[in-house]
């Protein structure tokens, strides 16, 4: 599903060049999942917004789901992330004016889905109601806990029926019990769905349950079990 | 959910954000449409004030002094109407009276000319009810029924300053009383100047005017048709309707001689007369008779008589070779003195010298021929008709405009009056004749012939054939076409507005802009989440901008109905200057096309300013607006831009104002300020930036933030060593290497922190500063200086305007003047309109003064003059220097020389919009066309509104004029004083009397008007500033509240957090202050050491920089105690 090969990302400064990953390689099949640890400042967000075509590597090439991603315009790329990508945020980023059924359907907005709404509305209730939001369909963000707010955003990160699933610290701010339904969620979309996860995460628990683990130091990774 | 579903929701969010967005939009809108609709108000005034002047008027036969047959109009069609314009004064019983009131003479006929005309009953008049305008009952307090006194100067068919013209006992009362009050629409307004100024008017029925001026039949100096017909085809019917005496000339029958004579009702008969007669009839001779003081021979003498000049075809009583020195006496005349042939003849006589002063001259003969005073020679007809002479019982019952000394009348002199009448007593040749006395009006009395060829009757026919309207000076205009072109306002009112309300509509939509961008970048993660979930940026933008353009819109509605309100209030300014009291002058009205391209164009204006501000919001990526928040984030790349930039517009700056005399002054200073401004707001940007910056580092400046994702909220991109703690919130704390020991360089660090808001709010505040003060150095402060010579009063201290013309009595001096008047400028006003600051419409020819020019020598300030001309009233004498005897008629050639004229500069910026050296077309009495080249231009004086020429040339051109009716005198006393003495003396003659000084303080109040709406915009533009100051103030600490909240949880008292923020709103306010000062203080600089009262300027600064100061402060402190509570 991914294949990052030789990655690198360096930020060019007057001063000088900060190299924050340096010739990283990646691969993860289809319907994996895998966490990414590391300290913080170590580039983990970095690695996840390249992968997520949010940003461009300096070199290398990333390969997701037999896409050049690195290669992509700004439209394509826009539009792999709203067809083939699911993103979770450490901040829910819920759009204040939306209610919680309408935030799941942001992706729609794009306006180019085949699908019709009634059906990804449909999906979009099942979504939440998996995440125990049936009965919060039409609260507005401020009404929920921070729990809740995640657990929706999640949800939005579903809606597209996504082959990848990118997690930034999905759990970072939450409480255990919140911590387990999310992982309890992901790793059910992994095994149900054959989603390809990838999770960031400083939760070492998290990272257990999700398998195999990989640490990000001095710009490349690391198998966990080497460490 | 869809797009626009989407934006709605987004609106009524954030509806408290965009509440800003609203009023801001409206406020421009308001502005904007303001101007617009205050043009439209003027516009549609000036045009309905010009269809009330004339009414259904389509065409006019203007006469002037000239005076034609009330009759004629009757020949013309039936659509038209006699009428006799003169000037006098009115009053009312109690003895208040107001001078320069147009006195009509009307038929019944007039009122069909009025527009509402078919609405109902025509006025009553009568021979004692006379109909007057509103503003003449409201000066005089009139109402119907009320008695009021009508005072004229009887117009004369002859020149008042024709020698032998009689300027005695003219003036006339007429006691009646009100019937009616005329609206403007009842004709109430009629006048054919262009101006939308109205005068007190009072309508008579014309044939008791004419019985009351012993002037029957009936004459009239108008002739109005509202037949629809094209102004040549109305020529055409005027032409073929008028009779020899619509040319002021009679046919008599002189049977001693067996002569036809033509002769005019104004003595001479004019040059272009006489040339198409004697052309029609070639056998016709002139003959030229003139009333001579005396004749002496032999020590005798024989006072006031008639001397006849004529060709001996003519008089067949001389000799046929009678020289120009050799004269013939009757026997009467030769008996009285003696005389013999061979003798000496003496003769003494009047000619108008120099500045139309009678001056007494001396011609001698030889007697070749003593004739029988009977048959041929005792013919009366060889004299004309002199008013006063004439008709006179005796010798002493003479009135005439001549000196004469009656007591010099013998007994026999009276008998000879008894028996011939005005019979001359003795011929000389027509060009001796000529020689002596042609004048400017001409050179023959009459022209007569034995042998005409034709039948009596059908030398008229034959006349009238070659004759024109314009050989008796009557012109037909198309005043309709006239009117409707003058209906506009020579200063496009909506321009003018929009540029005084540019600085404003900049400020309303560079805030609203600014509250526009607070939305779009506390939304950034809201954006930035969009992104990431796929959302195209440009779809993105698109709802912004679709957002936008729903409040921009609703808030230009919402101005466009405020602009109604604010409209009316900038029309009572305007008020201020065009409206002398009573109603209101101006209707408010609003086009369409004002509304819609307003609104339409406010809205396309907010949305590119807004496109223009968000548009790099769409560039940056998602992952750096999810992290970026709200913060700004300044690219950093071109640092030593604002420096560049700022050095060029100083650069710019100076070059203008160095440049000041080509760019003009008003050109130079705006340009030159504009430049400082932005100069200044640039070095603030370079200095900020820097001070922002670490200052030293191991790792340089900050990273470029285009491609650092990390900073702010989420963890920064690693730097040596990687490992590094997470970064707090604040950007302005997140670098170790600062040293943030004190409030004051965080305060520092705070203010680089949003630099575009910071220079937003700047910017509006320091522009208002440099616009209000600036324009205040421009206020002009009264006249003065009105004693020195130099001055735009000339030294004269009072203007004295008369209702009638005023001509000089026998002793040189004009019947008002006393031993007050040192010196005294008589003034011919002649043809034009009133180009003044007070006349709205457009002119296109400037009315006429003439003047002797020499005695202008040293007085006034000539500012600039056309290539080639010298800077001296000496220019304006550019055709052949007048002798005392300006007695020659101009030649041919001499119309061909552009008549050079001085006027005032500021009608010549403002109203012709012309330059010197420019050429205007104007058409003398007599139809023949001449220019006037705009020699020079005089610095604000009270000639405003008039073109200055000079005298000797003019009266070439209008032989015609009556007389003086502007005067401009230096008094012993003071000129409030001496307006009070003249003001009685000078009752009986209608005249207005007004201190110089306060002449041009009313032209200045014009102009100070026109700078107080500028204050006033400008104010509103500090204020909008100081709004944005707290509006910039409050949305920091909005945005700030965590930071706070940090500093006061770390254990920084809130003392310090105060601190913080009072040294950072200080900071702006003085940023403000200092570029919007010193831009002011650089531009006015070169011109306030001329300006009359540079301490109140400089006071006046001071004043602003208070009240700025303390506007700013409130307003940022309201933003601070709404922030803390």
């Amino acid at each position: 599903m991914i294949s990052a090969q030789q990655i690198s990302k360096s930020y060019e400064t007057p001063g000088e060049t900060v190299e924050v990953l340096k010739g990283l390689s990646l691969e993860l099949a289809d319907g994996e999942a895998a966490a990414i640890t590391g300290p913080s400042g170590c580039g983990k967000t970095t690695l996840l917004n390249l992968l997520g075509a949010l940003d461009r590597p300096t070199s290398g090439s990333i390969d997701i789901g037999g896409q050049k991603i690195a290669e992509l315009s700004d439209e394509e790329a826009t539009h792999f992330r709203n067809h083939s990508l699911g993103f979770v945020f450490q901040q829910h980023y819920l759009l204040p004016q939306l209610s919680v059924l309408e935030n799941v359907l942001v992706p729609r907005l794009a306006g180019d889905w085949q699908e019709s709404e009634s059906d990804t509305t449909d999906r979009a209730r099942d979504l939440l109601e998996k995440v125990g939001l049936g009965h919060r369909l039409n609260h507005l963000p401020w009404q929920l806990s921070g729990g809740e707010k995640l657990r929706t955003a999640v949800a939005r990160a579903l809606v597209n029926q996504p082959k990848l699933v990118l997690a930034d610290e999905p759990t970072g701010s939450l409480d255990p019990a919140s911590t387990d339904t999310i992982a309890d969620l992901l790793l059910e979309l992994n095994q149900d769905q054959k989603t390809t996860l990838l999770v960031v995460t400083h939760n070492h628990a998290l990272a257990h349950r999700i398998g195999r683990t990989l640490e990000l130091r001095d710009g490349a990774l690391w198998s966990a079990m080497a460490k | 959910m869809n797009s626009l579903q989407f934006i709605l929701r987004g609106l009524k969010h954030h509806r408290t954000g965009y509440l800003g967005v609203l009023l801001g939009s409206a406020l421009g809108t308001m502005v904007l449409l303001g101007a617009l609709f205050a043009g439209d108000s003027v516009k549609s005034t000036l045009r309905q004030i010009a269809e009330e002047r004339i009414g259904k008027t389509r065409n006019v036969l203007v006469g002037g002094e000239n005076l034609f047959l009330a009759e004629l109009a009757s020949e013309v069609g039936k659509d038209t109407a006699p009428v006799l314009q003169i000037q006098g004064q009115v009053s009312e019983p109690t003895g208040r009276t107001i001078g320069q009131t147009d006195i009509f003479g009307i038929n019944e006929r007039f009122w069909d000319f009025s527009i509402s005309s078919d609405k109902g009953p025509t006025p009553r008049i009568s021979e004692k009810a006379w109909p007057i305008n509103k503003e003449l009952a409201d000066s005089l307090d009139l109402g119907v029924g009320d008695t009021l006194i009508v005072r004229l100067r009887k117009p004369s068919l002859v020149t008042g300053d024709v020698p032998l013209a009689d300027n005695d006992d003219e003036i006339i009362t007429l006691r009646g009383e009100v019937s009616h009050i005329l609206e403007d629409g009842e004709m109430g307004r009629f006048s054919l100047a262009q101006s939308q100024l109205n005068t007190p008017k009072v309508f008579l029925p014309l044939p008791a005017l004419a019985e009351a001026m012993e002037q029957l039949p009936a004459r009239a100096n108008l002739l109005l048709s509202r037949d629809p017909i094209d102004p040549a085809t109305f020529e055409k019917r005027v032409r073929s309707s008028m009779s020899l005496a619509d040319y002021g000339l009679s046919i008599v029958d002189a049977p001693e001689n067996g002569h036809l004579a033509i002769r005019s009702e104004r003595i001479f008969l004019s040059p272009t007369l006489e040339a198409k007669i004697r052309a029609t009839f070639p056998r016709v001779r002139p003959t030229l008779t003139y009333l001579v003081n005396t004749l002496a021979a032999n020590e005798r003498e024989t006072p006031y008589s008639m001397v006849t000049g004529a060709d001996p075809t003519l008089a067949t009583f001389v000799p046929d070779d009678l020289k120009d020195d050799e004269i013939a006496l009757s026997s009467w005349e030769a008996e009285d003195l003696a005389a013999q042939p061979g003798d000496t003849v003496r003769i003494s006589y009047y000619v108008l010298g120099k500045n139309n002063r009678l001056t007494e001259e001396h011609a001698e003969f030889t007697v070749r021929h003593i004739y029988p005073l009977e048959g041929a020679a005792a013919d009366k007809q060889w004299t004309p008709d002199f008013p006063g002479i004439t008709e006179a019982e005796t010798n002493a019952d003479w009135s005439s405009g001549l000196p004469l000394d009656m007591k010099r009348i013998r007994d026999k002199d009276e008998t000879y009056w008894d028996n011939h009448r005005g019979t001359p007593k003795a011929f000389i040749t027509h060009s001796a004749a000529a020689k002596l006395w042609q004048n400017r009006w001409g050179s023959a009395t009459g022209l007569r012939s034995a042998v005409w060829d034709i039948p009596q009757e059908q030398i008229e026919t034959k006349l009238l054939n070659v004759f024109e309207p314009l050989d008796a000076g009557l012109h037909t205009r198309d005043i309709a076409s006239e009117s409707t072109a003058a209906a506009s306002s020579p200063v496009d009112i909506a321009s003018l507005f929009l540029s005084m309300s540019f600085f404003l509509i900049v400020a309303a939509v560079a805030l609203t802009a600014m509250l526009f961008r607070f939305n779009i970048e506390q939304r950034n993660t809201e954006s930035g989440l969009l992104t990431a979930v796929g959302i195209p940026a440009k779809k993105i933008l698109r709802w912004r901008l679709g957002e936008g353009l729903v409040m921009v819109t609703l808030g230009a509605l919402l101005g466009a109905v405020l602009a109604f309100a604010y409209t009316r209030g900038l029309l009572l300014f305007l008020e201020k200057i065009w409206n002398s009291g009573g109603e209101r002058l101006f209707q408010f009205h609003a086009s369409p096309a004002s509304i819609a391209g307003g609104v339409i164009g406010f809205v396309i204006l907010m949305m590119a300013t807004i496109w223009l501000v968000t548009r790099k919001q769409g560039k940056r990526s998602a992952s750096l607006r999810l992290t970026s928040g709200s913060e700004e984030i300044p690219p950093t790349s071109h640092r030593k831009r604002p420096r560049l930039i700022a050095l060029i517009f100083a650069l710019i700056g100076i070059g203008s104002l160095a440049a000041s005399s080509q760019l003009g002054p008003s050109s130079a200073f705006f340009l030159s300020g504009f430049c400082f401004l932005i100069a200044g707001l640039a070095l603030w940007k370079s200095v900020f930036q820097l001070t922002s910056r670490p200052k030293s580092s191991n790792h340089g400046p900050t990273p470029e933030p285009e491609h650092q994702p990390d900073r702010g909220l989420q963890s920064a991109p690693p730097s040596k060593p990687p490992n590094n703690a997470a970064q707090p919130s604040n950007p302005s704390l997140s670098t170790s290497h600062f040293s943030l020991s004190t409030p004051a360089q965080l305060a520092k660090t705070n203010l680089a922190r949003r630099p575009t808001r910071s220079l937003v709010a700047i910017g509006t505040l320091a522009s208002a500063i440099f616009l209000v003060i600036s324009v205040t150095s421009f206020q002009k402060h009264g006249a003065g200086e009105w004693q020195d010579p130099t001055s735009g009063t000339g030294g004269y201290g009072v203007w004295i305007e008369t209702a009638s013309p005023l001509i000089r009595q026998a002793s040189g001096q004009f019947e008002f003047e006393s031993d007050d008047i040192n010196t005294l400028l008589p003034v011919r006003v002649g043809t034009g309109d009133d180009a003044s600051c007070f006349n709205l419409n457009s002119v296109a020819k400037p009315r006429l003064l003439a003047v002797d020019t020499t005695q202008l020598e040293g007085r006034f300030s000539i500012k600039s003059t056309a290539e080639g001309i010298e800077p001296s009233w000496a220019a304006l004498r550019n055709t052949p220097s007048p002798s005392d005897r300006e007695l020659q008629l101009a030649p041919e050639s001499e119309q061909a020389i552009p008549l050079r004229a001085f006027i005032d500069e500021t009608t010549l910026l403002w109203v012709l919009k012309k330059k010197p050296g420019d050429l205007i077309e104007y058409t003398d009495e007599f139809g023949t066309p001449f220019t006037v080249e705009i020699a020079g231009t005089l610095t604000e004086s009270v000639f405003q509104g008039s073109f200055i020429i000079d005298e000797a040339a003019f009266v070439k051109r209008y032989p015609s004029s009556p007389g003086y009716r502007i005067f401009l005198a230096t008094t012993s006393k003071a000129p409030a004083e001496a307006r009070a003495d003249l003001q009685r003396s000078l009752t009986d003659l209608g005249a207005t009397i007004s201190p110089t000084a306060e002449r041009i303080a009313a032209f200045h109040s014009v102009e100070n008007t026109y700078i107080s709406i500028f204050n006033v915009l400008g104010g509103l533009g500090v204020i909008l500033g100081s709004a944005g100051l707290g509006l910039v103030t409050a949305r920091n600490l909005a945005e700030r509240k965590d930071e706070f909240a940090m500093l006061h949880t770390i254990g920084i008292s809130r003392r310090i957090t105060r601190s913080i923020i009072t040294r950072e709103v200080r900071s702006l306010i003085l940023a403000a202050l200092l570029i919007g000062l010193i831009a002011a203080l650089i531009s006015i600089l070169p011109s306030l050491p001329q300006q009359p009262a540079p301490g109140i300027t400089l006071a006046w600064i001071a004043g602003l920089a208070l009240l700025t100061t303390a506007c700013a402060t409130l307003s940022a402190w309201l933003a601070y105690r709404s922030q803390r509570n």
